[in-house]
């Protein structure tokens, strides 16, 4: 036996424990965790990016698993960067439909028909699950996470239009008298950088959903209405009658100049500079979070974007959703696709921020805290719905519709100039990067 | 004083009994020495690996990514004036945004790759680099967009207006912190909050250089193997009557030493700490310069705002209101500018600092040096003993 002293297999030992420390004792194994790309920023409460950070930690503790949620500004772009950089997040949450549905064409999204329950695709309506066809069979690609209902005018309660408009005609009516009194009846704001002059596109695509019924919407947003064709042209004719110099308050340069959000505040002042707010539900928020704060159903409410005809039957209304797709088939991916299909995220937006709100046909008005929200909820859930047209379109062809918009409104072109534009662009387009999706329930 | 040597006669030992009891001893004394020697080693070891990797990532990665992201957003901000200017001359009519546009751009472009490769705020780094990579390819376009409408007749509302969406993009919407009117949630917000995960990951390393905690284990880890030397001396001495092993005497003088190079690790944590504060200097430096050079991009914008007919208080809605308050309170504030030498004098003390931490804390093979003779003399100190009980008993 050999008795001689051994002083490097000490030294040995003891390297060798304190590199195995150092490897394995810094960086715990993690397992089973999920990335999820999305619009939602902030952490403070009120904000969409605490409430949907909620919804994480309330997957988390009912799984186990663990959740990296990355807020951006510039979704698309990262999304494609990190899809063509092979790096894609487990889940991308985008309203851009377009893109989500050129991603399930190429691949790059997995069908969810084998995730989502058949009874829990049945909460939503078809068409939010963004179904695509391949060869004979049908598959669904995203789940709703949170909805903005469009048709939506808001004004101030004490000194609004009083009764509200009905139809068109109504609507033109009031608008008349506030400029024949002196006064400014629209306010409007098409700034949101990089995307400005959505809100001018969401009008246009109100006035045609109601004057042209919603074949001729789904026929634009799924690129087969020519866009100089006569359906169209009214439309724009129609919302040129609306936004006159005399009627946005600063005139149409002051709008593409205004901050979507910042429009609304004249409805606050008092007498009002304004007296109409053509937006979506999510502008709730923003109101309440002026400086002074302002109540819905007490110092504001909204009334449905007017009908064409005295007296029409249920029309569609128009909305927008934040989609989430599946871009990486794992357990924990399918188990966090599951729970945002679930109710309990529905309740979470509705408790946890103003102006959430979400089309699962589940989702209980008495969740919300106040009429207003409680009558948005009710119309998400029970009316026939058609997706934002621009958002439907491919992102090139959306781009232009919004820069349109701005180009209108700065007295750049005429609107049939812009039309025949549109109109080019809408031919370069491959048949194939447009997605049909009708209106309905 | 008397010596031991390798034939030295140890004091009347017996053939089997004492003499297996001595060789227990010796071997576990021998043992015990090596493991706190080689104890020693690890827990200095540690101590100034920590100081050296921190030291080597502030120099290499940490303090770069810093510098270049205050660079980046300098050479942002000068960009963005230099097109707003160039659009109340009719410079723009014949090049365009402008040369100083363009370089700016390209300065803007190279710091932001570099702190790409130097990231060191790790995941969300990494994504906020992705974001403002995004955002300034959309500023771009629309700065394009601007110049195109400029040089049409009858686009210049809509020339402003991109031009006002773009700088909105870079610098942010108007609002209120408290009573102060600031522009924030724009590019440059996303390159300050990458400033300051870089700043973090900093601090993070200027702690990890601290030698309170490990150093203390380092030194009672040392003091423990000394005393063990200095008991073997004397249980030497009583047994074997010498008064000094020579060979553990060297060892006890190499161990001291190796107390000296966490003071040298010590010294290097004061240099990153300075440069930390040299580095705080340099970020409010270019800030200031920033503000500077932002004054000629507010007035200008303003002054092309008004000229489409928003010169009135309430001549284009609350968001240009808004920013005309701001231009009034920056103007007011009035930041004084900053030369460019200064910022380099900065940039290269960071510079020497961070090399210096990052070379003093080079203390690796020092230690494997010192501690390795160390335990070699112990060895040495102990064979002539061993040899002599080196039977086993029967």
């Amino acid at each position: 036996m050999n008795t001689s002293p051994r002083p490097g297999a000490a030294l040995l030992a003891l390297a060798a424990l304190a590199a195995a420390c150092l490897t394995a004792c810094a960086r715990p194994p993690q397992a089973g965790s999920v990335t999820v790309l999305g619009p939602w920023a902030g952490t403070e409460r009120g904000t969409e990016g605490y409430a949907f950070r909620r919804i994480i930690a309330a997957f988390e503790a009912e799984t186990g698993v663990h959740v990296t949620y990355q807020d951006t500004r510039a979704l698309p772009q990262v999304l494609l960067s990190n899809v063509q950089g092979g790096t894609p997040p487990n889940v991308a949450i985008l309203s851009g439909v377009g893109e989500l549905a050129r991603y399930a064409r190429a691949g790059d999204m997995f069908p969810l028909d084998g995730v989502v329950p058949p009874d829990r695709q049945a909460v939503f309506p078809r068409q939010w699950l963004l179904p695509q066809r391949d060869g004979s069979a049908e598959h669904i690609y995203t789940v709703p996470v949170k909805a903005n209902l469009k048709s939506l005018v808001w004004f101030n309660r004490t000194q609004g239009p009083r009764p509200v408009p009905q139809t068109w005609a109504g609507l033109m009516a009031y608008t008349r008298s506030v400029v024949d009194r002196g006064g400014t009846p629209w306010c409007m704001g098409m700034g949101d950088p990089p995307s400005s002059g959505w809100p001018g596109t969401d009008l246009i695509e109100d006035i045609l959903l109601r004057q042209a019924g919603p074949d001729a919407f789904q026929h634009l947003s799924a690129g087969v209405l020519p866009w100089n064709s006569g359906p169209m042209a009214r439309a724009w004719t129609t919302w040129s009658t609306l936004v006159g110099p005399t009627q946005l308050r600063g005139g149409p340069h002051a709008a593409v100049l205004t901050d979507f959000q910042d429009a609304g505040r004249a409805l606050f002042d008092d007498p009002p500079k304004c007296y109409l707010d053509h937006q979506a539900s999510f502008i709730m928020s923003f109101y309440q979070k002026y400086e002074h704060p302002v109540r819905p159903g007490v110092d504001f409410d909204f009334f449905p974007f007017p009908s064409f005809t005295p007296r029409p039957a249920e029309e569609p209304w128009e909305a927008s959703a934040d989609l989430a797709g599946m871009f990486d088939d794992t357990p924990q991916t399918r188990q966090f696709m599951r729970f945002l299909a679930g109710d309990e995220v529905s309740r979470i937006w509705a408790e946890s921020v103003s102006g959430a709100f979400s089309v699962n046909r589940n989702t209980d008005p008495r969740w919300y805290p106040d009429p207003v929200s409680k009558r948005i909820a009710n119309v998400l859930a029970t009316k026939p719905l058609c997706l934002d047209a621009a958002d439907v379109m491919p992102a090139a062809m959306r781009a232009a519709f919004y820069r349109a918009v701005l180009e209108y409104l700065d007295g750049t072109k005429k609107s049939t100039v812009l039309l025949d534009e549109l109109e080019q662009i809408r031919r370069a387009i491959p048949t194939r990067d447009w997605t049909s999706l009708p209106c309905g329930r | 004083m008397t010596v031991a040597t390798g034939t030295a006669t140890p004091a009347a030992p017996t053939r089997a009994g004492p003499r297996s009891t001595t060789r227990r001893l010796l071997l576990r004394q021998l043992t015990a020495l090596l493991v706190g020697t080689a104890a020693v080693l690890a827990s200095t070891l540690v101590t100034v690996s920590r100081v050296h990797g921190a030291a080597a990532a502030v120099r290499t990665r940490t303090a770069p990514a810093i510098v270049e992201l205050a660079a980046a957003r300098v050479a942002l901000i000068r960009a963005d004036a230099a097109v707003a200017q160039s659009l109340q001359t009719s410079e723009l009519q014949l090049t365009g945004p402008g040369e100083e546009f363009q370089n700016q751009l390209a300065i803007a472009g190279q710091s932001l790759t570099k702190v790409a490769e130097d990231n060191e705020a790790g995941e969300q780094g990494s994504r906020r680099l992705q974001l403002i990579e995004g955002l300034l390819v959309t500023y771009q376009g629309l700065i394009g967009q601007a110049d195109a409408h400029f040089r049409q007749p009858s686009g210049r509302d809509l020339g402003v207006t991109d031009l006002w969406s773009a700088s909105r993009l870079l610098h942010g919407a108007v609002g209120r912190q408290g009573q102060t009117l600031v522009e924030s949630g724009g590019i440059l917000t996303e390159l300050d909050q990458l400033t300051d995960d870089q700043r973090s990951a900093l601090d993070g390393q200027v702690a990890a250089s601290s030698l309170t905690a490990s150093g203390v284990l380092a030194g009672l880890v040392l003091l423990g193997v000394l005393g063990l030397l200095v008991a073997t001396q004397i249980a030497f001495r009583r047994r074997f009557r010498r008064q000094v092993n020579p060979p553990l005497l060297l060892a006890t003088g190499l161990l001291l030493a190796t107390a000296a190079i966490p003071i040298r690790g010590a010294v290097a944590q004061h240099h990153l700490t300075e440069a930390r504060g040299t580095l705080q200097q340099l970020v409010a430096d270019r800030r200031q310069q920033g503000s500077a050079a932002d004054a000629h991009r507010l007035q200008a914008l303003r002054e092309l705002v008004d000229a489409g007919g928003c010169a009135t208080a309430a001549g284009c809605g609350y968001t240009t209101t808004l920013f005309r308050s701001y231009v009034d309170s920056a103007t007011a504030a009035g930041a004084g500018d900053i030369a460019d030498s200064r910022l380099t004098e900065e940039t290269r003390q960071v510079a020497r600092l961070t090399a210096a931490a990052a070379t003093g804390a080079d203390l690796e093979p020092a230690i494997y040096l010192l501690t390795g003779i160390a335990a070699a003399s112990v060895l040495l100190g102990f064979r002539p003993r061993l040899v002599e009980y080196r039977y086993r008993p029967r």
